[in-house]
């Protein structure tokens, strides 16, 4: 039922927001929802939680077939984007130019590349045609060969570099014509020659499980896949038979073939990856034990135990995993220390330093020993950060939807952010530590960035500008004041990796200070505010006449120093008047100058957001201008004046009883079965 | 002189003989008659052979399979799939016209909303695939049958717009078959139309007499003389069935051959008589008028026209 309301509250957001907010509000992860558990050294260290990984891998060895210069975008895009008719206008006017590098390349050079993808892209328009089951033999297929002809074609290819693409194209054909003899005898004769990590051997499997089944052959086959340690495979064999089972049973079947399968940490990673948290939309989820769990705990143990086991560390980091899963801190460092004493890869040892930051980061006392730890830590991350930057994460670093979104792609980028984000900050916050809070938030979010060059859109989104937007004026002012002057080497570190920017600062701190009402502090901050900054902005709804903060925080400011020098009751009361009129205005149609968003509070990530309708500067700037409205109605003297005071604030009642023989007076008078007020008044 | 007016007497004979011939379009008359397979196996035996032969079966409405909203077991996505799709185990009997025809369910209707001309694209594909691969000769008509109603006219008519549109490029005919219910509605974009006088009756209550066929479930419907915007043919009912009760609530429909039932259990056998056929006939062309290309029998099984004499047949058929 609370997580029903949860779904409700996010569709009742997602239809309000637009209307709102400055930015779009899109579904985000947690930061706890990282990926963290990492023993697979198979996947691309890199991009890490992509369904799309043979994709990423298949486009790394076209670049390694033709050129390195070439961006794997571009490959992807001609690979797996482009539709069989536009490869086949390709095909027919090779001597065209094209802006895609890749598709320059197997026009003018690798020919049998681009001859080879014509006949994969035939060879997968008629598969998914004849796979539809729309599909009746005769009906109208559009393409230019025959699925016996891509098999005859793909399976007598004789091209070396290209021969086992070839294959995977002849056993596709076969599998979809249902010559699933064939289809195991290719695997047979060539495809189990090749090595396990094969690529093209990997995506032929699934084929051989499926020609097994069709060749009655199913049960044999989970087997042989456990022998393999090919835990899709298994997985998919099981599917078909109608007799699913799990991930962990799989696994447990690969362990008892052999304990020490050079495919257990790939089969290890898939079953946990599972059981990691998934915060998408499920911002309530607490793990709870499944069966797959105990079971994988029982695994985990048994393995442990076992004299042939090997590998142990694995085990123990794992086990040590599935503590933490179920908040069993204790045992999950008990366990790590005993994965830190055992002999592993260097690739574990780094999986096992993250998960000792991130266990330290959740059992240690926030003093000023764990700060120097914290910062050794720090440290550490960075360098991984700073040194397995590759191309791919520039890409999506640049993109910034993942990163917005809290999803997996950079593995050491993710766990600074999951650690410091998901427990760090939240523990200093409740600790009082906010400007560290602040700190450590904004490294989180902007050191990425800042390593790839980025100018980020995500300044006024993220977890850093939510803290220090939500956490009040004087938190602000004295983390600017830190900026400044940096008072030890922790937070000169911290500065130095965040964003910093002053137009960026001075902006928030400004824009608080009108917040509450502070005008002339307001000024001193906005006047800093470079022009270029604020054309910048996305914003400039929701601002009324303004064009800027600046510019209101400007007027406002004149207006009280206005309404302290003139002795005129009348040019005194206007002024109040003007100035409570525009204080309203500023919470209500031009909240813009006031706020960053016009939301509720809604759990988004580190903190609770403002509940800006009713929250105490909204509630406090109502007052204030409520009261300096009344005390410019009793200022003036001059009935003109009042009666149009009176008339803009709709009090038509007061200015027909009061100023009848006024300009305002006579106009209400003789339009009044046009006012409401003053016709009830009558009555 | 008297060559001439003997020229002249057979000039204006034969005029009459083939104007009387043809309908009032002038176009060439086409009337045959026809029956319905409504089978998942095409494979007539001996009876049903006899059967169109001595009853000059010019014309079988073949269903062909039904277009349904499925859920995909991979992607658990719902997905309007094409189902029980007849499987040709005999070739069609030589000199019989085939009609097509695929019955669209109305949960598929509803989810072609906005797709309507992909689908006409993938239904027409299917059907005349289907009729090529299996050798049905020359396809001079298709038919949809669905039980559309006001809500989902729209989406009904739309389809049948693109279908018609796309049949009409190879010179092949749209019909639609028509219920009682839909005939007060202005019919969906088709050449002709099949006055569905069947299954005329609440099946699953109780006190129906005849939910098969009964005059008194089509009199509301052909009170007076009217005439429809597309051409019409009849089809007429020769199957029967049970209808199993508990109690007064309905259980299942069941065959007359081994139906068993409990002590609490009743079982309403319905077949409508040929005199019912007949009487529901002659309200039909007194108030519709005679079928545009003639009547349709509903449908062809062995175990059903053992029960109606040729003759009884024959009269069904006649124009």
């Amino acid at each position: 039922m609370k997580r029903l309301h949860k779904y409700l509250l996010i569709s009742l957001l997602a239809i309000s927001l637009p209307k709102y907010a400055n930015g779009c509000w899109v579904p985000s992860n947690l930061p706890a929802a990282y990926y963290m558990y990492r023993v697979y050294e198979g996947e691309n260290n890199a991009l890490v939680g992509d369904a799309s990984q043979d994709r990423t891998e298949n486009c790394r060895e076209w670049q390694k077939m033709t050129s390195y210069s070439i961006p794997l975008h571009e490959i992807h895009y001609v690979v797996y984007d482009m539709p069989l008719e536009e490869i086949e206008k390709v095909a027919t006017r090779r001597d065209s130019t094209y802006n895609n590098r890749f598709l320059e390349r197997i026009t003018k050079k690798d020919t049998a590349i681009l001859d080879f993808l014509l006949l994969a892209k035939t060879n997968e328009y008629i598969r998914a045609k004849r796979n539809s089951r729309w599909y009746y033999p005769l009906m109208k297929i559009g393409a230019r060969m025959t699925l016996e002809e891509v098999a005859q074609v793909s399976l007598s290819a004789d091209i070396p570099a290209l021969r086992e693409r070839y294959l995977l194209q002849g056993v596709r054909a076969l599998f979809t014509l249902a010559r699933y003899d064939e289809c195991i005898r290719i695997w047979e004769e060539e495809v189990e020659l090749l090595p396990r990590e094969n690529l093209m051997r990997r995506m032929i499997e699934p084929y051989i499980a499926g020609a097994r089944y069709h060749m009655g052959q199913l049960g044999s086959d989970i087997e042989y896949f456990a022998q393999m340690g090919d835990i899709e495979s298994m997985l998919y064999c099981s599917y078909l038979s109608g007799e699913r089972i799990s991930a962990v049973k799989a696994l447990s079947m690969i362990c008892e073939c052999d304990p020490n399968h050079h495919n257990i940490p790939k089969a290890l990673q898939k079953c946990v990856r599972q059981m990691e948290p998934n915060l998408y939309w499920d911002w309530d989820h607490s793990f709870t034990a499944t069966p797959e769990y105990n079971d994988l705990c029982s695994l985990c143990n048994r393995m442990i135990r076992s004299a042939e086991v090997t590998d142990k560390a694995i085990w123990y980091y794992t086990r040590a995993f599935l503590y933490d899963l179920v908040k069993d801190t204790w045992m999950a460092m008990r366990y790590l220390k005993l994965a830190e004493g055992q002999k592993c890869s260097q690739f574990l040892k780094e999986s096992l330093k993250v998960f000792r930051i991130y266990l330290d980061s959740k059992s240690s006392t926030y003093d000023s020993s764990y700060e120097v730890k914290l910062l050794g830590q720090l440290r550490w991350l960075e360098d991984k950060i700073v040194n397995n930057i590759d191309q791919d994460v520039v890409l999506e670093t640049i993109d910034g939807s993942k990163l917005g979104r809290m999803i997996s792609y950079y593995y050491w980028n993710d766990m600074l952010r999951r650690i410091l984000l998901a427990e760090v900050c939240p523990r200093m916050l409740e600790i009082g530590k906010t400007n560290r809070a602040l700190q450590l938030a904004n490294m989180a979010d902007n050191f990425l960035p800042k390593v790839v060059g980025v100018k980020s859109d995500l300044h006024y989104s993220n977890h850093f500008f939510e803290m220090i937007d939500s956490l009040g004026l004087d938190v602000a002012k004295c983390y600017t004041a830190n900026i400044r002057n940096p008072k030890s080497e922790f937070d000169r570190y911290l500065n130095q990796r965040g964003y910093t920017d002053s137009d960026y600062l001075n902006d928030i701190l400004g824009t608080q200070c009108l917040r509450n009402l502070r005008y002339s502090e307001a000024v001193g901050y906005l006047e800093n505010v470079s022009q270029g900054y604020w054309a910048s902005l996305k914003v400039g709804d929701h601002m009324g006449p303004y064009l800027n903060r600046y510019e209101f925080a400007l007027e406002m400011h004149i207006l009280e120093k206005k309404i302290g020098i003139v002795t005129n009751p009348d040019i005194k009361g206007k002024y109040m008047y003007k100035l409570g009129i525009e204080i309203r205005q500023s919470f209500e149609t031009h909240w813009g100058l006031t706020q960053y968003y016009k939301g509720t509070n809604f759990v988004d990530q580190v903190c609770i957001k403002r509940d800006w309708e009713s929250d105490k500067y909204t509630s406090a700037a109502r007052r204030r201008a409520q009261s300096l409205i009344d005390e410019a109605l009793q200022t003036v003297t001059d009935p003109e004046l009042a009666a149009d005071l009176h008339y803009r604030l709709n009090h038509f009642r007061t200015v027909a009883q009061k100023y009848p023989d006024t300009a305002k007076g006579r106009l209400v008078r003789g339009e009044c079965d046009k006012w409401v007020d003053y016709d009830i008044f009558n009555k | 002189m008297r060559s001439l007016l003997k020229f002249l007497f057979i000039f204006t004979t034969a005029s009459t003989l083939i104007w009387s011939c043809t309908g009032t379009t002038g176009k060439k008359s086409a009337y045959q008659s026809s029956i319905y397979h409504w089978k998942t196996v095409f494979s007539p035996d001996s009876a049903e052979m006899a059967f169109i032969e001595k009853q000059s079966i010019g014309r079988i409405y073949l269903r062909m399979f039904d277009v349904a909203l499925e859920t995909n077991q991979w992607t658990r996505k719902q997905e309007i799939v094409p189902i029980a799709t007849t499987r040709f185990e005999s070739s069609i009997p030589k000199g019989v016209e085939i009609v097509p025809v695929t019955y669209i369910t109305l949960e598929a209707l509803r989810a072609m909303s906005g797709q309507e001309r992909e689908y006409a694209e993938l239904i027409t594909d299917r059907l005349l695939a289907m009729c090529s691969h299996n050798e049905c000769g020359n396809i001079r008509e298709v038919q949809f049958d669905c039980d559309w109603t006001a809500t989902t006219k729209g989406i009904y008519s739309s389809l049948c717009q693109h279908t018609k549109n796309l049949l009409s490029d190879k010179g092949i005919d749209l019909s639609i078959t028509v219920r009682l219910h839909q005939l007060g509605e202005n019919p969906p974009p088709a050449d002709k139309g099949v006055l569905m006088l069947y299954n005329t009756g609440a099946l699953k209550e109780f006190r129906t007499k005849n939910s098969i066929l009964d005059l008194n479930d089509v009199k509301p419907y052909l009170m007076n003389k009217r005439t429809y915007p597309i051409p019409l043919d009849y089809s007429y009912p020769i199957f029967g069935w049970g209808v199993k009760f508990h109690g007064e609530n309905f259980i299942s429909i069941v065959s007359e051959r081994d139906s068993v039932k409990s002590e609490k259990e009743v079982i309403r056998y319905e077949r409508p008589t040929y005199p019912q056929i007949e009487s529901v006939k002659r309200l039909v062309e007194k108030n519709l008028g005679k079928p545009a290309d003639g009547n349709i029998l509903y449908h062809l099984e062995s175990e059903h026209i053992k029960h109606y004499s040729d003759e009884e047949i024959a009269q069904i058929l006649a124009h």
